[in-house]
């Protein structure tokens, strides 16, 4: 298999991998009323620590539109895992804050999600994992660039 | 503590694995604009696998982790606009099978120096051993999730 089929591959495989991942996710965390996408919002919020992110600032982290966050949005601020706050200075800004209630859910989950990730790379090596890691960040680095160069 | 910074790592490759798809979808539709979406296109990646044998609907659905009304739009869509042909299994009435037609094939050859030159860009900054190695790997990955696939439906029964 030559250099580009490989390319074609690794490529494809991370959209599928995420699908067939969201599915068993949702699967997962349904039994506690959360979702995959929902997780990763959260996850994508708690990248910024202490400085809660406005909408627009976590929608282009995400690559998705404002609208598709706002709607996961309201789903955790309607489980009060999320507060919706309009910015100070800013006030068509919105900025997402997680709360208590969330740092608390994730905590008390924290030994079942740890399974779940050893499942995902059983019998990957430390250099393996190492290696994955760096070449999605490269990846990663490379959209980013990519996009800046589309504009 | 080595086991947290590997937890870590683990966590954030999780993490990457949405993050990368989803800032890639919009902008890869560019690249195919026109004649077909980035889904279509996978669609078609994943049909062209099978050299000699035409895959079923079912199979395709499987493989992509998409449902197989999902499926079936995306491939009535590609037959209506020319690139596949949906046929009855000889076998199975049921099954539904898929087959590339000349237009795929011209497509392909037509596109190929614009998505070689795509994903040329985006692999630029890993070397081919790199590359290698991360075809293993993810093909690893796709092994743990089709058996956290069977574990997960089975607890199923449990809830």
């Amino acid at each position: 298999m030559d250099t580009l089929d490989k390319q074609k591959f690794i490529f494809g495989s991370l959209f599928l991998l995420a699908n067939k991942l969201q599915v068993i996710g949702d699967q997962y965390m349904g039994i506690d009323g959360m979702t995959t996408k929902q997780w990763f919002l959260t996850a994508m919020i708690s990248q910024f620590g202490s400085n809660p992110p406005t909408l627009s600032e976590v929608a282009e982290l995400m690559g998705s539109s404002r609208q598709n966050v706002k709607q996961l949005a309201l789903k955790l601020e309607e489980k009060e895992f999320l507060k919706i706050e309009q910015d100070e200075r800013d006030a068509r800004a919105l900025r997402l804050k997680l709360t208590e209630k969330s740092q608390a859910f994730w905590e008390k989950r924290e030994d079942k999600d740890s399974q779940f990730i050893r499942d995902l790379f059983e019998g990957f090596s430390q250099e393996e994992i190492d290696l994955i890691f760096m070449g999605f960040n490269k990846l990663f680095e490379k959209i980013e660039k990519m996009e800046k160069d589309f504009i | 503590m080595k086991e947290n910074d590997i937890l870590e790592k683990e966590k954030i490759i999780l993490a990457k694995l949405f993050l990368l798809p989803n800032k890639l979808k919009a902008k890869s539709d560019r690249i195919f604009a026109g004649e077909m979406t980035l889904r279509q296109w996978l669609l078609i990646l994943a049909v062209a696998q099978y050299k000699e044998d035409s895959p079923t609907l079912s199979r395709l659905a499987d493989i992509m982790g998409s449902s197989h009304q999902n499926v079936k739009q995306l491939a009535l869509k590609l037959e209506k606009e020319g690139f596949l042909n949906i046929r009855r299994d000889d076998n199975d009435l049921r099954a539904t099978r898929l087959v590339l037609s000349e237009k795929s094939y011209a497509f392909w050859k037509r596109r190929q120096e614009e998505i070689r030159g795509y994903l040329e860009e985006f692999f630029k900054d890993l070397s081919e051993d790199e590359i290698n190695l991360m075809y293993d790997y993810i093909g690893k990955l796709y092994d743990n999730v089709l058996k956290m696939e069977k574990n997960y439906y089975n607890m199923k029964g449990y809830f």
